[in-house]
Formats: C-alpha cells, structure tokens, sequence
C-alpha cells in the first residue's frame, strides 16, 4: 500500500503545466506525463504541503458548493493514487 | 490517417561517453563528433517537439554533459514548457554544473549505477567510475534535485539487489530503475556473459517487490522485465509511432532508440525535414502504425490491443523480420528461436564496446 502522506505536496520531480496543445492539466515528471481531470486537477493545487486531506476536501466543498464528507472519500483516493505513482508526497 | 500526438522526445545529443558498458544500448555504429548536429539545429528541433504536442524531453547520449551547448537546450525545453530529464552517467557532473543546469531549468536527473560496490562496477564501466557517480549523486540530491537512478541488470549483478536498493536508498534517490538488459546492439553480442537465469530472474522479481512495497511513498522502485523469459511480448513503445520519437546525435529521427537494428528502414533527418512532417510522414513511422501490417497470430489474437505485437526490433533482429510477431511471444511460431538462446551455455567474458 501507497503510504498516505497527511500534508500532501507535489513531489521534486513533478511539475504541473497546462497542455500546449489542448490547454488540459498535466503532471509532468521524468517517465511522462498523467493527464489530470479537473478535480484531480483542483486537488493537485491544493496540495501545498501544508493543508491534511481533510482540509483539501473542506476547501473544495467550499469552492464546489459541497458537503465536505462526500468529497473526502474522492479527494483521499485521489491523493493515495498520485502518491502511488510518486506524484505527491 | 493522422497520427495521434507525440509525448515524449529522447534526444541523443552525442555517442561520446566515458564508458564503455557491454549492455550499451548504442548502435554498433557510433556517430562522429564532427558528425553531431550543431546547437541551432537542435534548439529548431525542440520548437519542433513542443509544438508537435511533445511535453517530455530526456537529454541522453552517450553522456550528454559532453555536449558543450548542453545548457543552452535545456533552457530552450524549459521555455518552450517541456519537462526536461538528464540522464547521465554521472561522471563530470560536479556542484558547478548543477546548479548551472538547475538554473537553466533541468527538472530531473537520473544517473546510471552499474553496481552495489566499486569493484564489479568499475568493471561493468570498463572505467573508474562507481565512486565518481556516487559522488555526483549526493551532489544531485545536496543541490535538493530529484534524483533517479538507473541499474541495468544482468547475471554478474542481478543478485545483488537489496545491496543496490540499499545504496539507493543511502544516496536518498526518489526513483530507482531495476532494468533487467533488453536485447539489441552490444547487448545482444554479449548475451551469452549478460543473460541471467531463470531462477536469478524469479529472485530479483520477489527481492525488488518486497522492496518497493516496503519504499513506497519514498522511494519508487520500478522493475523492467527481461523479456525473453516471458510468454508475452512486451508492449513496445505503447505501439509503434504513437507516443514518441528519438532523434539521435546525427539528426535522424527514429520512433524507437533501438530501430537501427530494422536494416530496411530508412530515417528521414531533421537538417532537410521538419519533426512534424517526419512524424506524420516518414516511412520509417508509418510501416508498423495501427494494425494493419500485423501477420498472424497477432492479426485475429485480442491481446494486440495490449502487446502491439511486442517489438519491431527484436523481430528483426531474432527472426530477421521486422513485420512479423515478436518471438517471445508463446503463439508466434519462432518461439523456439527464444527458447534456443535461453538454452546456449553462458559465456565468462563480454566484449567492451569500443
């Protein structure tokens, strides 16, 4: 199992940038490039290192319009999969 | 038909290197110095790439340091918006060079380790270079840059992976590459000295999952698969021409860094061809996209949706064609061409590339 960083930031190795071509978000790092939807997306840019997931889910209900308890389960398989791929830590 | 955009570009800016490893995956045939392409032509090509879709961008060689303009391109990736990876052997890359490199924009560096230890290194290098490397490796992680590290595997160091994980792990690497040796060029002259065992494999599998399951979140460890002790091919190049493409130290423009090994392609070059005609027109791209050109078995089997039909290059290079199934795979009818080298005795020696 991934370890579950509890203040996800984005790793040395990855860099957000939008797409020259299609103005979608993607995570660059030193294999490719994984294409982000745009919660993923929203989440990836909360991800400084300093909010716990939990804080993640709460700024995206507030930005969404959302409960913050329906989010947290998507925001923390979000954060556990980019993780796993050595995108966040 | 348009092809789908490129992702990735691998320039090889030079042969030149100071190894001179009996796995290198370099043609036969090196290219010149006097031969490279100049800078201007490569800062073109990287305009090129970026506007081609290319995102991705690994400077390689040979050892890509001893291409003096080296700098001024990575700040070219950088402003065109591509990710740029250095993947080098380590050896000239002091404090200096990397903060220099840094400022220019580089994002990552990934450095080859041939072992655990000096002694079988130095050896594999064919050059005194295992404590250079660790030395530009802590210098790398010191400057607060991602590190990558990259170990080819064969049977003189295939058993001694918790001793490399270990080492990585020390040198604080984010990322630790286990490839086992892929077949082609010099690699596949010393196959006899570099093709481990059945069982070596199967122990290195176990070893580098126990690891990376225990390093995950820190560390990720990746393990490429020797492909000749598997049933299916490999998914080579997530199919032929459809993610990205290599331009080598002369200026030719391959979708595969091994495709030299295919005799009867032709490259077009990109000092008369622009990357984008190359990439939707050459020949050389055209030939194996799609399915159309598969044979049997893979024309009617459902699994070419995920093999592509393994690798262009070692249909050549085992079967002598390139338009046939990769021979690893257990429905092609070569298989026992496979099965043949896996059976030859193992050598002592390998040969040094020159």
């Amino acid at each position: 199992m991934p370890a579950d960083p509890s203040h996800p930031r984005l790793a040395a190795h990855a860099r957000r940038q939008l797409d020259r071509l299609t103005g979608a978000p993607l995570l660059l790092h030193p294999e490719g490039a994984v294409e982000l939807s745009e919660t993923a997306d929203a989440i990836v840019q909360l991800c400084d290192g300093a909010r716990t997931t939990e804080e993640i889910a709460a700024a995206l209900a507030a930005e969404y319009d959302a409960a913050p308890d329906a989010l947290h389960a998507d925001v923390q398989a979000c954060i556990a999969e980019l993780t796993g791929r050595g995108l966040l830590t | 038909m348009t092809p789908p955009r490129p992702y990735g570009l691998l320039a090889e800016l030079t042969h030149r290197c100071p190894l001179s490893c009996p796995y290198c995956s370099n043609p036969l045939e090196l290219t010149a110095r006097e031969e490279e392409l100049p800078a201007e032509v490569w800062v073109r090509v990287l305009a090129q790439a970026a506007q081609l879709g290319v995102v991705q961008v690994g400077f390689s060689g040979g050892e890509p340091l001893l291409y003096r303009d080296l700098p001024r391109l990575i700040a070219t990736a950088r402003s065109e918006g591509m990710y740029s990876n250095l993947i080098t052997s380590g050896l000239g890359l002091d404090a200096a060079r990397v903060r220099e490199l840094r400022s220019e924009g580089l994002d990552a560096i990934q450095i080859s380790l041939q072992a655990d230890e000096a002694t079988l290194g130095d050896e594999v290098a064919g050059a005194s270079a295992h404590e250079r490397k660790l030395e530009a490796a802590r210098t790398v992680v010191a400057a607060g840059f991602p590190l990558g590290l990259n170990v080819v595997l064969h049977r003189r160091n295939i058993d001694r992976l918790d001793a490399i994980i270990a080492l990585a792990e020390s040198l604080g690497a984010m990322r630790l590459e286990l490839a086992n040796t892929q077949f082609y060029g010099w690699a596949f002259r010393n196959r006899a000295a570099l093709l481990p065992t059945l069982e070596q494999v199967r122990h290195a599998e176990q070893t580098a999952s126990r690891h990376a399951a225990r390093l995950a979140g820190r560390m990720q460890v990746i393990y490429v698969l020797p492909d000749y002790y598997e049933q299916q091919p490999k998914p080579c190049l997530h199919g032929w021409a459809s993610r990205s493409l290599t331009v080598n130290p002369r200026g030719d423009v391959l979708p595969c860094q091994a495709a030299n090994a295919i005799p009867d392609l032709a490259f077009d070059n990109v000092r008369t061809h622009s990357l984008g005609w190359i990439w939707r027109e050459s020949d050389a791209f055209n030939r194996f996209r799609g399915f159309e050109w598969m044979p049997e078995p893979c024309q009617s089997c459902p699994e070419r949706e995920r093999d592509f039909g393994g690798c262009r290059c070692q249909a050549a290079l085992l079967i002598g064609d390139a338009a046939n199934t990769d021979p690893v795979c257990e429905f092609s009818p070569n298989r026992p061409v496979v099965d043949a080298i896996l059976a030859e005795p193992a050598a002592d020696a390998w040969t040094y590339r020159g």
